[in-house]
């Protein structure tokens, strides 16, 4: 057997071409998979029961089990193109331990980043942690319900129940393929301990079916019923109900990768992961602007943001306390109107069955600027909203986020955002990731 | 002596005295004249002056009784009888021997105190000339800091450390938290040297390495608030846009602080938000050393203490294998218990004698101070 020295140089330089070309970047790499394989043979080591531990000293040179296990990882990884986090079976995703199975998507760490960042806008939210806090003690108020499309790994609701308030709410991922829902579901198991007595649950459905809506919303009820959160009786509306058996946030990360760009892909993720992650028809574009509108009878009636401020029964936006409604429709017109009109043909020709908006379009070349009732402050300058980028986690334009999509980048900025304008959210806010490119469209009624 | 530091006693006494008024005050009126926080502040202060004021009073109360035992022995009275003159004389004696342990006391305990102390610190330690072997003992090192961590019952958290896979480590930066631990460790600050014969050396030839330790009290988010755009958070970039199409395992974050222009690198972690999140605990208390150093600097006059003022590229300490001695050059200490000292276990020998010669210094500093 070879010094273990010379094995580490070996295969340290056997990484680097996987490493982006990067030595201390395969050291990095090289170091996670001696972990591994440390871990995995301590593990065989201990099932056989033999009591001869091998010492944890890092001096101590490789096993032959372990010499054995590193040469298979690092051939896998190099010659297969194995994805480190297949190999090791994990991702780190928030404060949780991410279970990764091919091919279901591997979380990714723009996802991390941006989940995150919407758990402690959703928590430093006053109006949000008030309802949360009611929620906890009422029995009758049904939770925060959160929904996330095309859940895949499952890393989105359960980051987020790991990062809110005990008890506080629920949450459902949907997802078309069963081995992706498996796998949730088996993280779901594996992170209980971590999610704070939040519900999580995953579902096998597929959005492009015509029930889906009344499939998503049959969740709700089922879980009530199921779970005994809910006292039963009068909460077996669903659909149709006011207020009830409704989501209070819709979150999506679809498939957004054109087929064009498919064969530009690295192979560990062309090679490994499931292509209906990844890919999706019209340029990556074509889940948006449905589960734009899905979303929209998804959620609650009334909008988060005014519902626990005023009685009002109308569908009226209210930001605080001492704004003033304004007419919904309204509003609409005048974003629907700055549109590039080459963006709107291409939405009407990906969203036909969604018309009902589509007659504003004849009036708004009257809308002009002074007909624009917006009240004080912020809601004046509604012009650079999409241009009005942020990198912190304050949500002074979006409230409350009621749809959050993650996107692939600066290029689909324009369309995304106006299929959410579209749809009927009022608010729409550009979420970049650290690498500075567009990672989210965040919208609000 | 006493009597040159005089005023600042007497002010140290009706500083006290004023602050008992204060908490008396509160606990008769009504109620929220002092935050909980402001009380348990002046609460602290009181203990800390009363320490210093207490035996202040009772120096004062023995040399009044000195006086009277003076005007005893001048009396001829005293004279007279032989044994009262024996009694008196010894009296005297013992009183005198009082006084001056009690200053003694009285002025260790005026020693201005650093109130980060008592908090949690950073350990950063590099490997630095010697190659290899220099990796080695730095790995040496952190062992002996994480024994006697151990023994001190400390929490001690990696955050960062770059190694070989084989035992040589480059850097490591850890987070100790615990009782006073920057109060025990701020004197292992500077270059720590190692003499021995390396396992690869085949001629049997003694080699010598070095290596740096840091040693930071570690801040607390209140303490140093960083803005967020004083910061540029810089991560790996894909070519593409990112997001689906990019499967990186790269997680490096740079953190740069832009007034300052430090620059925070980690990259241990899978995930580049806990990665993130250590660089940020880094960050804060390289700023906190930076705005400590200022403050140091500005009253650098006398009052500098020799020992833990050092400079990082002071040469503070040699391990010597081939004798099995620990020398510090501060104190020109040897302790000739090589594996002891690294297994932790001496290592309190050296910073109870570093804590004497420090305070040794700021006595010093303040005599001069005074006079």
């Amino acid at each position: 057997m070879r010094p273990t020295t010379e094995l580490v140089r070996i295969w340290t330089e056997a990484l680097v071409p996987v490493c982006n070309n990067s030595k201390s970047h395969a050291s990095q790499e090289l170091k996670w998979l001696l972990q591994h394989a440390k871990h995995q043979s301590r593990a065989s080591l201990a099932a056989r029961s033999d009591g001869a531990a091998p010492g944890g000293g890092v001096r101590r040179g490789l096993s032959e089990k372990e010499v054995e296990l590193m040469q298979g990882y690092v051939d896998e990884r190099v010659r297969t193109r194995k994805p480190l986090q297949y190999i090791l079976g994990t991702q780190p995703f928030m404060d949780l331990e991410i279970l990764t199975r091919p091919p279901t998507l591997i979380p990714r760490w723009e996802t991390e980043e941006w989940t995150a960042r919407l758990a402690t806008a959703l928590k430093s939210n006053p109006l949000i942690f008030r309802q949360l806090h009611q929620n906890t003690s009422s029995t009758t108020t049904p939770r925060f319900n959160i929904l996330d499309i095309c859940s895949g790994s499952g890393c989105i609701p359960l980051g987020l129940a790991s990062a809110f308030p005990p008890g506080s709410s629920r949450l459902f991922g949907a997802d078309i393929h069963p081995k992706a829902v498996q796998l949730a579901r088996d993280n779901t198991a594996h992170n209980q301990a971590l999610l704070n007595q939040n519900l999580v649950s995953f579902h096998q459905a597929d959005l492009l079916a015509p029930n889906a809506v009344e499939n998503f919303l049959s969740w709700l009820d089922a879980d009530r019923d199921s779970s005994g959160i809910v006292n039963g009786g009068t909460n077996s509306v669903s659909g149709t109900g006011k207020g009830q058996g409704r989501y209070h946030l819709i979150i999506s990360n679809p498939p957004y990768i054109a087929h064009s760009e498919y064969e530009t892909l690295e192979p560990e993720v062309a090679q490994w992961e499931d292509p209906k992650a990844l890919l999706a028809d019209q340029e990556g574009l074509v889940f948006y602007p449905r589960i734009a509108h899905m979303a929209m009878e998804l959620l609650h009636r009334q909008p988060a943001a005014s519902r626990s401020s005023s009685s009002s029964s109308s569908t009226t936006f209210s930001s605080s306390p001492t704004s003033t409604a304004v007419g919904e429709d309204q509003n609409n017109m005048h974003l629907i109107r700055e549109l590039d009109p080459r963006t709107l043909e291409r939405i009407d020709s990906l969203d036909r069955d969604e018309q009902q908006h589509n007659n504003h379009n004849s009036n708004s070349n009257h809308n002009s600027g002074n007909d624009r009732r917006t009240q004080e402050g912020e809601e004046t300058d509604d012009d650079d909203v999409e241009r009005t980028w942020r990198n912190g986690p304050e949500l002074d334009r979006v409230k409350i986020p009621e749809l959050v999509f993650e996107i692939g980048g600066d290029h689909q900025v324009d369309f995304v955002s106006a299929a959410v304008r579209q749809a009927g959210f009022r608010r729409v806010q550009v979420w970049k990731d650290l690498a500075d490119r567009a990672r989210c469209i965040v919208g609000a009624r | 002596m006493l009597n040159k530091m005089k005023p600042k006693l007497q002010s140290m006494k009706d500083l006290h005295d004023k602050i008992l008024k204060e908490i008396n005050g509160t606990s008769t009126s009504s109620a929220d004249d002092l935050s909980p926080t402001k009380f348990a502040e002046l609460t602290k202060q009181l203990h800390d002056l009363s320490l210093i004021t207490d035996k202040y009073s009772e120096i004062e109360s023995q040399i009044r009784d000195l006086f009277s035992l003076q005007q005893m022995l001048d009396d001829p009275l005293t004279n007279e009888d032989k044994d009262l003159l024996e009694m008196t004389q010894d009296e005297i004696k013992t009183t005198t021997e009082a006084i001056i342990d009690g200053e003694n006391e009285l002025l260790l305990a005026m020693v201005p105190k650093d109130l980060a102390d008592e908090g949690n610190a950073l350990l950063e330690i590099r490997a630095g000339t010697g190659g290899d072997e220099a990796g080695l003992f730095a790995a040496d090192i952190l062992r002996m800091y994480e024994r006697f961590a151990e023994r001190q019952r400390w929490r001690w958290e990696e955050i960062s450390k770059t190694h070989d896979g084989l035992g040589a480590i480059k850097d490591a930066t850890i987070a100790i938290t615990g009782n006073n631990v920057f109060g025990h460790l701020k004197y292992e600050s500077g270059v720590h040297r190692v003499q021995r014969v390396p396992a690869t050396e085949t001629q049997g030839r003694i080699h010598t390495s070095t290596i740096t330790v840091a040693i930071m009290p570690q801040p607390t988010e209140v303490q140093v608030q960083i803005a967020d755009a004083d910061v540029r958070v810089d991560v790996f970039r894909a070519s593409g846009a990112g997001g689906q199409k990019v499967n990186t395992t790269d997680s490096a974050i740079r953190l740069t602080h832009l007034p300052t222009g430090i620059v925070v690198a980690i990259q241990d972690e899978r995930s580049n938000q806990k990665n993130r999140a250590k660089a940020f605990t880094i960050l804060r208390a390289k700023l906190y050393e930076r705005e400590r150093e200022k403050l140091a600097l500005e009253r650098r006059d006398s009052r500098r203490a020799q020992v833990g003022g050092g400079s990082r590229s002071e040469k503070i300490r040699t391990y010597n294998f081939p004798q099995n001695r620990v020398t510090d050059h501060r104190i020109n200490k040897t302790l000739h218990e090589l594996e002891s000292v690294l297994d932790g276990a001496a290592l309190p020998e050296f910073i109870q004698a570093l804590r004497v010669e420090e305070q040794t210094d700021l006595l010093m500093a303040m005599n001069d101070e005074i006079s």
